[in-house]
């Protein structure tokens, strides 16, 4: 059935269990806190592996998260065992050499709680459905230069993925890739950087005065868009899980 | 017209656009529509300063050929670009049934940026509108949308529920969907803007390009399939016989997958399913893209990756393993006809959009394909300049190339005998 124009403009469409804004942003400052006070190895890797990896699966994110994991976090984990487990060979405030053990142990701990970090900020910001962005960016109290600034960066996004790919595609159907072996695809690189900055430039330029000439920064302050709404059931799930997550983080640092 | 209005505009202007809210400027390209547009519109024009005589006029839009840029950048739904845009409550406005009628209620939950050429044309027009502006200018935007969907859009822009908004089209196709039209029409003369650093000579289509196909290359295509990752399904089972030296004339609506059926043949894309074969044999223009067919987009931005006219287009025939003499000589051939040979030295994106996308062109026909798929190949051109690039398309056709010709034009096969396919709901008819 063709979506009528009332049907689409009079109501958002929202994704199932999808928290208000505000039980997004408490869920999310309670479990980066929470991680960042936790000192407990194996429920960093326990919470990692037990909750935030089926809830990027739920949350369709799962893929940029192991490409977050892989790509990032890889290098940094393996950087991270060398000079602590092998270089300095110990924990920080202890002596050179004196624990290899803990001092891999260190490395371990600080690369989870960067996993369990990013996590939580990617399913955080990358489960908000381009519906709720300006929305929830304008709930969590961002007005101003900060919006547009926030509402730019998320809109440019996906168009630089868009043009990157569009920029490619042409290259291709040019012929100035004889094929699409790895180390072909890999020397495309260099070519992709220049017409990209071109357009960043030109599209700069352009939108700038458009935005200029149609009041559109003033607009995005002022736009009637829809309340700060969400899924109770979400909302309350999210914010129990991160809150017990920061209390028992709290508890285990004060009981030592 | 209002008085603040008034106060902006000048001379010859000011009466010619009180007789009619709909005005189209008559001119050549290079004759300073885009200067005297963007002007009216409080844009600033190459070394001039911004008109201060617009500070007093709240609302004003121009939108331009390059319509990515007429998207704001900062929604990220057509939905809420849309909203950005509205200074009155949508239930209310006449815009209402703009939108249902250009057909962009469906694309509400879309990134405007993932719209096809046509369907970004709609929503930067409708936007453009629902700041209800005192002046509207449409620069060469016009030209991307369907012929059907561009009566429409007219009819509104002349309605009593947008009495409040004059609007200047600019528009080098305007008189062959709209033959009888009786708007007032303004012709635009450079003189009132400065001289340009760079002359711009006309397409000389009497050049010999130098490209000849001695054996024909008869393509087929066996039901091909294709869609998006999460999108619908955009070609079904689409099968057609396209013979060499031969001009097509794909037709369709916006957003039908024209593009897209481009895209698969020169190798862009790969099909989920069906077979391409040319000459009998199965090719695999995903593995070898750009081999047998090559492609000219309609935004010719995408396709500009050298530092000067020259290297752009060279860079194709050198890619295919053209060398020496022969390469330079098809090159040199092929600037000249498409006048660009004077500034072979200027850097592609310094260009003005007309130019870009003769050199975009330029660069598509100096590969020698055996195909050649042209998506709106006269876009922003005037009519000594389409009617030139037309003359090469049939050079081309002349000497064995077999050419897809993209456009909502139909100026190029009612001029010129072309075979029409027609792309509707995934399907192609011939």
């Amino acid at each position: 059935m063709k979506p009528s124009f009332e049907m689409v403009f009079s109501g958002v469409q929202m994704r199932r269990y999808e928290p208000s804004p505000r039980a997004r942003g408490a869920a999310a400052a309670a479990a980066i806190v929470g991680t960042l006070i936790s000192n407990d190895l194996h429920l960093l890797l326990l919470a990692w592996l037990g909750i935030l990896l089926p809830l990027t699966i739920a949350g369709g994110i799962a893929r940029q998260h192991m490409k977050f994991v892989t790509v990032f976090l890889g290098p940094v984990t393996a950087a991270l065992l060398l000079v602590w487990g092998w270089m300095v060979a110990a924990p920080p405030g202890m002596p050179v050499g004196s624990s290899p053990e803990e001092g891999l142990s260190f490395g371990c701990m600080v690369a989870l709680r960067l996993t369990v970090l990013g996590g939580v900020i990617q399913l955080c910001f990358l489960t908000i459905s381009p519906e709720q962005l300006i929305a929830t960016v304008r709930c969590w109290g961002l007005r101003g230069e900060g919006l547009v600034i926030v509402a730019g960066t998320l809109a440019l996004g996906p168009e630089l993925r868009l043009r990157s790919d569009q920029v490619l595609t042409a290259r291709y159907a040019r012929g100035l890739v004889p094929n699409r072996s790895f180390s072909n695809r890999l020397r495309q690189l260099p070519f992709l950087l220049r017409p990209l900055l071109a357009w960043v430039l030109r599209s700069a330029i352009q939108r700038s005065e458009i935005w200029h000439q149609r009041g559109l920064l003033a607009r995005l302050q002022t736009l009637p868009v829809e309340p700060c709404a969400g899924s109770s059931t979400g909302s309350a799930f999210f914010v129990f899980l991160a809150f017990s997550w920061l209390v028992y983080n709290i508890a285990t640092r004060v009981s030592g | 017209m209002t008085a603040e209005k008034r106060e902006g505009l000048t001379g010859e202007w000011l009466g010619n656009l009180e007789s009619s809210r709909v005005a189209v400027l008559e001119g050549n390209n290079f004759s300073g529509r885009t200067e005297l547009l963007r002007e009216l519109t409080g844009l600033v024009n190459q070394g001039q300063a911004r008109p201060q005589a617009w500070a007093a006029v709240p609302r004003l839009a121009y939108v331009g050929p390059e319509l990515y840029n007429s998207i704001s950048g900062l929604a990220p739904t057509v939905r809420h670009e849309l909203q950005l845009h509205l200074v009155e409550e949508l239930k209310y406005s006449p815009l209402a049934e703009v939108i249902d009628s250009l057909g962009i209620s469906p694309l509400f939950g879309r990134n405007p940026f993932t719209l096809s050429g046509g369907e970004q044309a709609c929503l930067a027009i409708t936007c453009a509108l629902s700041i209800k502006p005192f002046i509207l200018a449409i620069d060469c935007a016009l030209e991307q949308i369907a012929p059907s969907l561009k009566m429409k859009l007219l009819d509104y822009l002349g309605d009593d529920r947008f009495s409040k908004t004059s609007t200047l089209i600019a528009d080098n196709r305007l008189r062959e969907w709209a033959k009888s039209d009786s708007r007032t029409k303004l012709s635009v003369n450079n003189q009132r803007f400065p001289k340009r650093r760079l002359r711009f000579d006309p397409i000389d289509s009497s050049v010999d390009l130098g490209i000849q196909h001695f054996s024909p290359y008869c393509l087929r295509l066996d039901s091909l399939s294709f869609r998006y990752p999460q999108g619908p399904t955009v070609l079904r089972n689409v099968a057609a016989d396209l013979e060499p030296g031969t001009l097509y004339f794909l037709e369709g609506r916006n957003g039908a997958g024209k593009s897209t059926l481009a895209k698969l043949l020169c190798g862009a894309l790969r099909p989920d399913s069906g077979l391409i074969l040319a000459n009998g044999n199965q090719s695999h223009p995903w593995k070898q893209p750009g081999q047998v067919v090559g492609y000219h987009f309609q935004n010719p931005d995408l396709q500009l990756f050298s530092t000067s006219v020259e290297q752009e287009v060279k860079a194709g025939p050198v890619a295919l393993g053209l060398r020496g003499q022969e390469c330079v000589a098809r090159c040199r051939s092929v600037m000249a006809a498409f006048g660009i040979s004077h500034i072979s030295s200027e850097h592609p994106l310094d260009l003005p959009f007309v130019i870009r996308k003769r050199v975009a062109l330029a660069a598509t026909v100096a590969m020698g394909r055996p195909w050649l798929i042209l998506d709106e190949p006269m876009l922003g051109q005037d009519n000594a300049s389409a009617e030139a690039i037309a003359r090469i398309i049939t050079q081309l056709v002349d000497s064995g190339t077999g050419v897809i010709a993209i456009s909502h034009s139909t100026w190029l096969h009612q001029r010129f005998p072309a075979k029409i396919i027609r792309l509707e709901d995934g399907l192609l008819s011939q």
